[in-house]
């Protein structure tokens, strides 16, 4: 029994198969299921294939300079700030007119895992912030996953020293980074005024004020208790209970994790509970810096990196800041800061020396204030005046005077600080006592010594 | 030569015969199709596959090999510096009480939804065979949570149970039920369950269609006559309905097991790639993302090293657990079907 199939054409080039009526002419149904399948595979299988290739690759905005002899792509993990950084990069052009950087922001949440993803497959651009810090770090320099810099950026004597000494791993420099964040304390003054109160000077104090503004109604404190702010907070308060002498003893070893001062610590974040917003476990760090940007809290742990973000979503809010106060009175107030955008260079890249001058840019005193402008933080690079966008960063800086490196940066405390952000949680939800938490940094950062 | 397409001729086999018989009848009908080389052709439904099983061989099957090698290594998933450490990272997953947590927590997972499938599920099927006014609008409403994707699933319940700007909170002071308030998903008792019950709702539609399938296709005489022997309702239900519905509930069984311990992306969005609060919503797909890049709660955990053989080790061992038990289990509920049958 003959069929009858109607006169199909397949567009776009791909092979036409027309029947036509009748008994014994044209092709058959058959035959022409089987012409499109076979042709439905070979289009897809070779489209599929560049589109693998593709993906793998990196993908390249248009370019801004294509006159430029040479072209260098960037990663980093700020998509918001992507005018800011294109001024970086116009100003590095005009001084290097040979060379074109072509930047690509990526996804902030997921920029660690396809940083490691493009290590793994040899897939990184030539220049791109590097997420890692601390042991990580080590690991991906011992491993050749990034551009000796040593000899390209001599520049780099100019760093102030938090940075050098994380930028340098002995002798040879693997990152460059573009600007330094503080955190201290900052809190509503609109709100602490109409309460009438000022910054509190110890801890028993700050409980007090925290008290006073439960009972008015507000809510004192913002936290994310997802092992981001929490972990931060901890840090924050043990170096302001240990001292420039404890924090030092806990870096070599000599101080232990379930010391006083430590667990003095915890005693106190336990205590200010019943002052953080309701649910605080469950809250994420972009959760909490809301809470405090829309005039929800009077108090918030932030970085000098947060402060154009707040001004971004209330552009009225007045920012107060102050530094980490001591657990009695007497006692030195600190401030922690880290590093932030520390670019790297691929070490397959066709133009090392391109990447060379870029970095060794970033670390002239031009490069390095463009650099931290572009990212609203302090300089790295010394003699460079901070930018003025945001006041609070000058003030920030004016506390800064006892300032010490945030804890994940320091090989020594960083296995602790990365237990607290996993099980820190345990303290609020009782499952751990103080000491209980304690001796389980103890033993991490014992493990982490003995394993050198 | 006849261009004629041919009707497959299985009298000779009858329905069950012999393969031999069915593969002459084939050649024979491929033959009536004009083919002179004597090569055989390839069957027209091979070339519809393949584009479809080459990109699966590239994406899963490939890496999955991959994998299983990398799981004997001790390549921390940066850099390039691994060493062969045998069976060691399965042994270290054997003995390590994060990974039983999680999978404590997938069970909690599977035995809470197999139980609202088989109840829930199946009394919306009911309900919507039952054809009342309106059905085909219901089944609509009640099928679209399964279409929803799960991130966007979890980011509107997180919205809903936020304790400061969600939904239910106000919802439930608004109803004079002010003492139920919680902090829905910053409780450790209580964010298990409700993450499960967030994926239950998601899913509920699947077992619902599934279901009402099932019972479409069983014949009316059945059950009327069940009903004028002087059964009840229930006793239809559950002696005559329910075992005619083996094949479903073996399907959805079976469905509900691997999904639930596999469920990552409602965890990740209402509990965080930690399984916040402290631990209470780990699963194994979240224990695997941290092992895999050294942990992601804040930006210091970030820092923590990774441990990427170690995680694919725990990824193998959980697809052999997944094999064998989807395996057995559909074993077993396959003989119930056939008694049924």
């Amino acid at each position: 029994m003959t069929e009858t199939v109607g006169t199909v054409a397949v567009t776009g080039g791909t092979a036409a198969a027309t029947t036509q009526e009748g008994a014994d002419s044209g092709v058959t149904r058959r035959d022409f299921l089987r012409a499109a399948a076979g042709t439905t595979a070979a289009l897809a299988t070779g489209a599929a294939l560049p589109a693998v290739a593709q993906a793998s690759s990196i993908a390249v905005p248009p370019l801004v300079h294509p006159k430029a002899k040479i072209q260098l792509t960037m990663w980093h993990a700020k998509p918001e700030l992507r005018p800011n950084y294109q001024k970086v990069i116009d100003a590095f052009h005009a001084d290097y007119p040979d060379i074109q950087i072509t930047q690509t922001p990526k996804v902030s949440g997921t920029y660690v895992q396809l940083v490691h993803t493009a290590m793994a497959a040899g897939e990184l651009p030539d220049i791109f912030d590097q997420p890692d810090s601390g042991p990580t770090y080590r690991i991906d320099a011992r491993s050749g996953q990034f551009l000796d810099l040593t000899r390209r950026a001599p520049m780099a004597k100019n760093l102030v020293a938090v940075a050098r000494e994380q930028d340098f791993i002995g002798n040879k420099l693997w990152e460059v980074s573009w600007g330094r964040y503080t955190v201290v304390m900052m809190y509503n003054k609109r709100l602490l005024k109409k309460f009438g109160l000022e910054p509190p000077v110890d801890w028993a104090d700050w409980k007090a004020q925290c008290k006073k503004i439960l009972a008015a109604g507000t809510i004192p404190i913002s936290m994310a208790g997802d092992g981001s702010i929490d972990a931060f907070f901890f840090t924050e308060l043990a170096t302001a209970a240990l001292g420039r002498k404890g924090f030092d003893g806990l870096v070599n070893g000599t101080v232990k994790w379930t010391s006083p001062p430590i667990l003095e610590t915890m005693q106190f974040l336990i205590d200010l509970m019943p002052y953080y917003q309701p649910g605080f476990l469950a809250t994420r760090y972009a959760d909490s810096k809301a809470l405090f940007a829309t005039e929800k809290v009077v108090y918030f742990e932030a970085g000098s990196a947060d402060v154009p973000g707040f001004k971004n979503i209330n552009p009225n809010l007045e920012i107060g800041v102050f530094p980490f106060p001591p657990p009695h009175k007497g006692g030195q107030t600190v401030t922690l800061s880290g590093l932030d955008e520390t670019m790297a260079g691929n070490p397959k890249t066709k133009y090392p020396d391109a990447v060379g001058a870029f970095m060794n840019w970033c670390c002239t005193p031009k490069g390095g204030a463009l650099c931290s402008a572009a990212i609203n933080l302090s300089p790295v690079v010394k003699g460079v005046n901070p930018p003025t966008t945001f006041p609070e960063l000058k003030e920030i800086i004016s506390f800064s005077q006892n300032d010490f490196p945030v804890w994940y940066a320091v090989d020594a405390i960083a296995p602790g600080f990365n237990v607290w952000a996993q099980q820190g949680q345990g303290l609020f939800t009782k499952r751990l006592t103080p000491m209980q938490l304690a001796q389980l940094l103890q033993k991490q950062s014992d493990a982490a010594r003995k394993a050198g | 030569m006849s261009q004629k397409s041919q009707k497959l001729d299985v009298k000779g086999a009858g329905y069950g015969g012999t393969s031999t018989a069915i593969k002459r009848a084939r050649v024979a009908a491929d033959d009536r199709q004009g083919v002179v080389t004597g090569r055989r052709l390839v069957p027209t439904y091979v070339w519809f596959m393949l584009p479809g099983l080459i990109l699966y061989v590239m994406f899963f099957i490939g890496p999955m090999f991959d994998a299983f090698r990398l799981s004997f290594y001790d390549w921390p998933g940066v850099g390039t510096t691994m060493h062969f450490v045998g069976l060691r990272n399965f042994a270290n997953a054997f003995g390590d009480a994060e990974v039983y947590t999680a999978l404590w927590h997938n069970a909690q997972f599977f035995i809470i939804v197999f139980i609202l499938q088989n109840t829930v599920g199946l009394g919306l099927a009911l309900l919507l065979h039952a054809r009342l006014p309106g059905y085909q609008i219901y089944r609509t409403i009640l099928y679209l949570p399964s279409i929803l994707s799960l991130i966007v699933t979890g980011f509107i319940w997180e919205l809903m149970l936020n304790p400061q700007i969600g939904l239910l909170n106000p919802l439930l002071q608004a109803m004079g039920l002010g003492a139920l308030q919680r902090a829905w998903l910053g409780d450790p008792s209580i964010t298990l369950i409700v993450v499960i019950l967030v994926q239950a709702w998601q899913w509920m539609g699947l077992p619902m269609v599934v279901y009402l399938a099932g019972l479409q296709s069983i014949p009316h005489e059945v059950t009327e006559a069940a009903t004028i022997d002087g059964a009840s309702r229930w006793q239809v239900l559950v002696r005559i309905t329910f075992p005619l519905l083996a094949a479903p509930f073996t399907i959805l069984t079976v469905f509900c097991f691997i999904a639930m311990f596999r469920v990552f992306d409602i965890v990740y969005v209402l509990g965080g790639p930690l399984g916040e609060p402290d631990g209470s919503t780990t699963t194994l797909g979240t224990v695997i993302l941290e092992y895999a890049f050294g942990g992601l709660g804040g930006s210091g955990a970030a820092n923590a090293l990774p441990q990427m053989s170690y995680a694919m080790a725990i990824g193998v061992l959980s697809y052999i657990l997944l094999g064998v038990v989807a395996g057995g289990i559909m074993l077993v509920l396959r003989r119930r079907e056939i008694s049924f049958g």
